[in-house]
């Protein structure tokens, strides 16, 4: 194997036989493998085939429950690197480590990777599934020879949606005519995003690449340029994006002097829920040795500030709370709405000392 | 139940009360206590009222004979023969079997009056007894089982029936909600036991004019109940309006949102709170997930998903 296929596989995420070593189970945690034509150039073997045994592994460290298993194969179909026979893959018990859980008898296609010095392991991050699942990985595979038209990045751009009266948003639908920039070692391309919100651009060459959001005004311009790579000209990437509108607000908190109060916890709440003691959907900032406050990253919508606004499920509150201008009742805070791309000064908030 | 009589009890005895009793007992009502105004109502012959004034007092006594307490069987007994006439109220023979078994259970929950004589109790059980015969052998043996359920729920206010959403049948009865497309038949959905259905109908939520492709109206049935509750550490009693929406996906009702949106300190009867509908509002977004929201102070608000894989 060579050493940038072992990276990838790392950078799959498919840890599985490390973690049973541990004398817990963990809980699984890794990246999924994306669409077939992904899946299949991160692999180093692929192949299906009828499970005929599975034995759990002896020895090692903790509860044997925990102990990784061997499954026994007798491949009828290799897509990647197998040949009919049998094959032996190791993975994890099954038990929050990654590793999937096999039936004897049953048939399955197969993502397995090499793992030093010798042997297959595979788990539930890969694209491993009953055979009956696995008609798009199958049309896939058994196209691949036929292909040679040069790589291919594809994804989707969403919309991320979230209310300040709200803790989590949702998908609010696909953008249309956002911009996507792709850079590969010798090419650059520009497209446009369609009404499904879907992006493609082909005939990629190997090596890596890099594909670049151009965000619409109003949206959070952050993390949109990822490096993927192309391993084979027959390989894809898929690369999904959610786009969030975002503003920011600013403002002072000073004393009743009018001195800036530096280390001062600010919140944001959504005025609807003010006066509430909802909880801090929006995190709180802390002032600066110059009293100044900053929200970079609001959800739009119609906000009061404050100090001691919130209160965590299950917490005391820390104290009284005060809104901007400097007031007790929620009902005569200063009431700001911030608009998609809005900068706003908000203004000072003036703590007395009661 | 047949209990041993007394010794000193003669056969003469006997025979001239039970005479009496079976007399008295004819009629399948019970002799109307003034003084209440459920039964002051029903003297009156206003039977709507009544049965409005009646559905309350029989939900408060599922609290008292959960406690263990003793129950007077007249409240429910005179309701369950409003249901099973059909008289100021919609005719009901699976509510008035319910009820009558409720009846049942109040007397039961009552110890035998140390004045009374032993005939005279004896009778009492026994014609108990037979009136939850006459209004429950006729039901089928599913309607039977509906009444086992709706005891202590009872739903006054469903109607039973079908509602037409989108090109299905739904059947709805006092065991739940029943597709007629889904064979053979299953499980219905529990209506979660409310104690008034304020609401049920078919609802089916379009997309906004800015949907993405793709995005379809999706169809439900909406249910508006209040549930009887009694909150943990607060003595006091409290009626939950609970809404609940049951989606439409593919062949399958299921329930997909089930909120507690306000409460009201006393029965609110089958009824939908008069500013409600103002108050309450239900849109689907661009990608087709449905955002509810309850104005107040503070607003309650939520989402009902797409289905995994629906997403747009």
């Amino acid at each position: 194997m060579t050493t940038s296929r072992w990276l990838r596989t790392i950078l799959a995420g498919v840890s599985l036989l490390l973690v049973p070593l541990a004398d817990r189970a963990l809980a699984c945690s890794c990246m999924l493998s994306g669409p077939p034509c992904q899946a299949a150039w991160t692999a180093d073997v692929v192949f299906s085939g009828t499970v005929r045994t599975i034995e759990r592994i002896e020895g090692g460290p903790g509860d044997p429950v925990f102990h990784p298993v061997r499954v026994t194969f007798d491949v009828d179909r290799g897509y990647i690197n197998a040949r009919s026979g049998v094959v032996e893959v190791t993975t994890g018990p099954g038990m929050g480590d990654c590793g999937y859980r096999f039936a004897a008898g049953r048939r399955y296609l197969v993502y397995a990777w090499k793992r030093p010095p010798s042997g297959l392991s595979t788990g539930i991050c890969s694209r491993t599934r009953p055979i009956e699942e696995a008609a798009e990985d199958i049309t896939y595979l058994s196209s691949i020879p036929a292909m040679a038209t040069g790589g291919r990045v594809f994804g989707r751009v969403n919309e991320y949606r979230r209310d300040p009266a709200e803790e989590r948003g949702v998908d609010y639908g696909p953008l249309e005519g956002v911009t996507v920039s792709v850079q590969g070692p010798t090419m650059q391309k520009d497209v446009v995003t369609d009404a499904h919100g879907r992006f493609e651009v082909t005939n990629l060459p190997v090596g890596k690449a890099t594909v670049t959001l151009v965000a619409p005004f109003g949206f959070d311009a952050r993390y949109l340029t990822r490096e993927f790579d192309i391993p084979d000209l027959r390989s894809c990437s898929a690369q999904d994006f959610t786009l969030a509108l975002r503003a920011t607000a600013s403002g002072t908190v000073v004393d009743e002097s009018g001195r800036p109060v530096a280390g001062v916890e600010v919140d944001a709440v959504a005025a609807e829920l003010a006066g509430f003691d909802p909880p801090p959907y929006q995190y709180p900032v802390k002032t600066d040795e110059r009293g100044i406050f900053e929200f970079d990253h609001l959800p739009p919508g119609t906000y009061v500030f404050g100090v001691n606004l919130t209160k965590r499920p299950g917490a005391r509150r820390s104290g009284t709370s005060v809104f901007l201008p400097g007031v007790a009742a929620a009902r005569d805070a200063a009431v700001i709405e911030l608009k998609a791309g809005d900068e706003t000064v908000v203004g000072v908030l003036r703590l007395s000392r009661r | 139940m047949r209990r041993d009589l007394p010794w000193h009890v003669s056969r003469i005895q006997q025979s001239v009360l039970t005479v009496s009793l079976l007399a008295g007992l004819a009629l399948s009502v019970p002799a109307v206590a003034a003084g209440q105004p459920w039964a002051d109502a029903y003297k009156a012959g206003a039977y709507a009222k009544a049965a409005q004034l009646l559905q309350p007092i029989v939900v408060e006594q599922v609290q008292t004979l959960g406690d263990g307490q003793a129950s007077d069987p007249a409240p429910a007994r005179h309701l369950a023969v409003l249901y099973a006439r059909g008289t100021g109220v919609g005719r009901d023979p699976v509510l008035a079997c319910t009820l009558a078994r409720f009846s049942d259970m109040a007397l039961h929950s009552r110890p035998p009056d140390p004045d009374q004589h032993p005939l005279t109790y004896k009778a009492t059980i026994d014609e108990s007894e037979q009136f939850v015969r006459r209004n429950c052998e006729a039901l089928t043996k599913r309607e039977q089982l509906a009444a086992g359920r709706s005891l202590g729920c009872f739903a006054f206010g469903l109607r039973e029936g079908t509602l037409a959403l989108g090109e299905h049948t739904v059947w709805v009865d006092r065991l739940g909600l029943r597709l007629s497309a889904s064979e053979p038949d299953p499980l219905p959905i529990d209506m979660w036991c409310s104690q008034f259905v304020a609401r049920l109908e078919a609802r089916t939520i379009a997309p906004p004019a800015d949907a993405a492709p793709g995005v379809v109206p999706r169809a439900f049935v909406e249910l508006l109940g209040w549930q009887r509750v009694q909150m943990a550490g607060d003595p006091s009693i409290r009626y939950v309006l609970t809404w609940t929406m049951f989606e439409l996906r593919g062949t399958k009702l299921e329930p997909v949102a089930s909120e507690h949106l306000l409460s009201v300190p006393s029965g609110p009867g089958a009824a939908v709170p008069p500013d409600f509908d103002t108050r309450f509002s239900v849109e689907m977004i661009r990608s087709g997930h449905i955002r509810w929201r309850l104005d107040g102070a503070p607003p309650k608000r939520g989402w009902i998903m797409l289905a995994e894989g629906d997403s747009r």
